[in-house]
């Protein structure tokens, strides 16, 4: 039977948009990293200018690299692949356009509110609500155009990297819209729903995750389209893939605990993390085996042709960052790295390794395809290749090896003492490595201005093909007969093939998430842990606001040497218990600087943090912190204002009164008697600082907040009596 | 729901937690594999095929 050809074009103009988008944000995002990573040597680089300062813009940073550069890739290639897999054009021109202008608004929205220190703290679901709503929106826009077009197909087979986009599409909506759920302040200030441990679980459940289905998943489903396309053969194993796709799905979802292991999340969610990161190494490493052995018997292509070599040392980065993922939710493994640079060594192997070479593979082979008659250079793309791949070996190496330092550093003890009991030594001694770091970042920027250079010989020189002719036979009406194989029912209905993915992925989310939610007697609660006082509160909301947990935890793991260095006089590591109000939870992720959950029982002065925070170098030098300086109220000579550093207090009730909501224990009389309270506080500490004859301060200031915050951090538990804590333990 | 709550809140020793997990895993993947393994080499082919342009190949019917 000889069925009528359809005539139909496939739509490249939207590809092109998203390409150019890929590049452009790669500049960017990697500029902005570039700039702190230098600013960890030389803090002065901020300018003091509070927009340019390390923790704002390391959220801009890492959302600028997961969902701009990222982000654009991926729409990129599904919208390039999927047309050619499924024999047809995108369901709705209008929705892909859409889908582009609003994924490049909230884009540009995130780079005027993160530096603005608009944020809600959660590592890389920074935005604030109403753009995660926008998020959601522009989510759902793709999704529908996504699935309009699979059930307008003229192939009915799905084939394998459509699995994999469907999946991602799926559990990103439900990762996102889970790990935001937030209460308004106002239109650009939340608190999380969910407090302390939960916060914590349902963040890096989160954060794992989005590793896992924005960075990994529709990756490979772009490694399983574009790798065999380049080869010119298909992919190694069909069968393995499809074994790949559904064990990773499952499996992934349940591993995010790995972040938390040694924190005061319980153990055996703890356990659980660890024992399903270790299986993810199979399907991890299946995935990859798949992808390097479509290349047997082509490898001579591999010295020709750079898009080759960027997949290759892609998809080898995929599988070098995925063994040492599960290596590092080892118990073991993870006591020695977690909190050390090894862990931004390990994610940029990912990151710059495996996304950014598949994206850059996957540019070089549009580039020809898209623009016919351009002047594409292999030779450009190859210059690029040996740039990136040298300067992604000069970031990770000094990396792994400040990872290392550190940790020996910190763990170091002879006599029951710490042998390097000042922090900063342990800081100066890596600053080298940080030092090499940014120049493999320099190495990796200048391919991609090779890349860009390439991009306009192409583009500017070359004929866009906007619409590209295809034919193919129209799809017959689907009758199920008999004795057919059930798992090819269920690939030919999408909407089927929806719903399995979700359930794959809910079972792992549900069964980890549901207890801790719901289980109270998990975190036991210390009668002594009080909700923080109006002025340590907004205090609270300032090292938000400046992301100071970009380089400081607030966690004390259970280890002699964490509690001797973090909690020296009374040696008692963090408690799930001290944090049932924290909204959001800010245990961080990296010490750049030391732990401060019990700095308030260090005892410093005030008018120590006071100086510290004007001038970290003042009080520690050597130190890399950034100075702080627009929490001050400054004049020049003259005694005009230079700089009004007063504290913004007209939501702070506000802030109480959606904090008791969410179950804070404020009464209504102290939310009403919140202003005269601060005010009494800030004055008493305002009143300790000017006692120092070089201070001059005003109750009012923002440092004094900050102040008031620091000196009450971790304090409540030692007031608790020896049986009470007897008891937790 | 406030008996599963109480469900919860008397299993003790969360360890068995990993255990039921790494049990359902293994169900699932044995069923996956199982799947794969059934599935007709001639299908496997064509499917494998589907990125490459092969302008003679007839889609699935
Ligand atoms: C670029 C990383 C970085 C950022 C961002 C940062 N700090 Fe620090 N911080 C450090 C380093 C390194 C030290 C150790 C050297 C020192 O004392 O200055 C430190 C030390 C401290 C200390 C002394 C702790 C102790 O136990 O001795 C305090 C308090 C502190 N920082 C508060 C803050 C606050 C508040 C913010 C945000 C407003 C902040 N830091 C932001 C790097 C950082």
């Amino acid at each position: 039977m000889k069925q009528e050809l359809e005539h139909f074009s496939y739509d490249n103009r939207i590809v092109s948009y998203f390409l150019k988008a890929t590049i452009l944000w790669s500049l960017i995002a990697l500029l902005v990293g570039l700039t702190i990573a230098l600013q960890l040597v030389w803090p002065a680089l901020n300018a003091n200018t509070s927009w340019l300062t390390f923790g704002r813009l390391r959220a801009l940073h890492t959302n600028g690299a997961i969902f701009a550069f990222a982000g654009n890739a991926i729409f990129m290639g599904v919208y390039y692949s999927m047309q050619r897999l499924l024999k047809t054009r995108m369901a709705s021109d209008l929705l892909s356009k859409i889908h582009f202008w609003g994924w490049q608004l909230i884009i540009v929205l995130a780079v005027i509110t993160l530096p603005l220190g608009i944020t809600s703290t959660k590592e890389y679901a920074e935005l604030e609500w109403p753009i995660d709503i926008l998020i959601t929106l522009v989510w759902v826009v793709f999704g529908v155009n996504m699935i309009w077009t699979i059930l307008k197909r003229r192939e009915r087979h799905l084939y394998v990297a459509i699995w994999f986009y469907i999946a991602t599409f799926v559990t990103v909506a439900v990762l996102h819209i889970f790990n935001n759920l937030e209460l308004p302040v106002s239109w650009t200030k939340s608190y999380s729903v969910y407090a302390g441990v939960q916060d914590a679980l349902v963040q890096w459940w989160y954060g794992h995750n989005a590793v896992a289905f924005f960075l990994t998943t529709p990756f490979l489903g772009l490694m399983y389209y574009f790798l065999p396309k380049a080869a010119e053969r298909p992919v190694y194993s069909y069968r393995l893939s499809i074994v790949h796709f559904w064990a990773l799905i499952f499996i992934y979802i349940w591993a995010g605990p790995h972040h938390l292991l040694y924190s005061a999340l319980p153990d055996w969610a703890q356990n659980l993390g660890t024992v399903f990161s270790i299986m993810l190494i199979a399907p991890s490493w299946g995935g990859m085996i798949n992808g390097l052995l479509t290349l047997r018997g082509a490898w001579d292509r591999v010295r020709d042709s750079a898009v080759l070599k960027f997949f290759v040392v892609g998809v080898s980065a995929y599988g070098m960052a995925t063994f040492e993922g599960p290596m590092l939710s080892t118990k073991w493994l993870n006591s020695i790295a977690h909190f050390t640079d090894w862990i931004p060594a390990h994610v940029h192997v990912g990151t710059l390794g495996w996304n950014g070479f598949m994206a850059f593979g996957v540019v070089y082979w549009l580039l020809p395809k898209l623009w016919k008659n351009g002047r594409y250079s292999e030779k450009l793309a190859n210059w690029h290749f040996w740039l990136g791949t040298t300067g992604l070996l000069f970031w990770v190496i000094p990396m792994y090896v400040a990872g290392f330092t550190q940790s020996l550093m910190w763990k170091d003890m002879a006599n029951g003492m710490l042998v390097n009991p000042n922090f900063l030594d342990t800081v100066t001694k890596i600053i080298p490595m940080y030092l090499t770091r940014a120049l493999g970042g320099t190495l990796y920027i200048t391919g991609i201005v090779v890349m860009i250079v390439n991009v306009w010989k192409t583009v500017v020189k070359g004929d866009l093909i906007a619409d590209e002719e295809a034919s193919a036979p129209a799809l017959e009406a689907h009758k199920k007969h008999s004795g057919e194989h059930w798992h090819r029912w269920i690939e030919r209905k999408p909407v089927q093939m929806v719903i399995w993915s979700t359930v794959v992925i809910l079972i792992g989310g549900v069964i980890e998430i549901v207890p801790t939610l719901m289980v109270d007697s998990n975190v036991p609660t210390i009668s002594t842990v009080k909700p923080y006082t109006p002025l340590e509160l907004e205090g609270r909301d300032l090292y938000m606001r400046e992301a100071c947990n970009a380089c400081h935890t607030q966690m004390i793991r259970p280890f002699d040497n964490e509690v001797l260095r973090y909690d020296p006089t009374h040696k008692q590591y963090s408690l799930p218990g001290e944090y049932v109000y924290e909204h959001p939870h800010l245990w961080g992720s990296k010490r750049t600087g030391p732990d401060l959950w019990r700095v308030g029982a260090k005892g410093y002065s005030n008018s120590w943090h006071y100086n510290h925070m004007w001038q970290p170098t003042s009080m520690s030098p050597g130190s890399i912190m950034p100075r702080y300086v627009w929490m001050f109220t400054t004049h020049d000579a003259e005694g005009n204002l230079l700089n009004d550093g007063s504290l913004d207090t007209s939501l702070t009730q506000t802030k109480m009164e959606t904090l008791a909501k969410l179950g804070v224990p404020y009464t209504p009389e102290e939310i009403a008697d919140a202003h005269r309270a601060r005010r009494a506080q800030a004055q008493a500490i305002a009143a300790d600082l000017n006692s120092d004859p070089r201070i001059t301060v005003n109750a009012n200031e923002e440092i004094v907040a900050l102040i008031a915050y620091l000196q009450r951090l971790g304090t409540d538990v030692h007031k608790a009596s020896e049986e009470e804590l007897n008891a937790l333990k | 729901m406030s008996r599963l709550l109480t469900f919860f809140k008397h299993v003790d020793g969360w360890s068995m937690y990993p255990i039921v997990a790494l049990g359902m895993f293994l169900a699932f993947f044995a069923m996956v594999t199982l799947w794969a393994l059934y599935t007709r080499n001639a299908d496997m082919d064509r499917y494998a095929k589907l990125p490459l342009d092969a302008d003679d190949q007839t889609p699935t019917l």
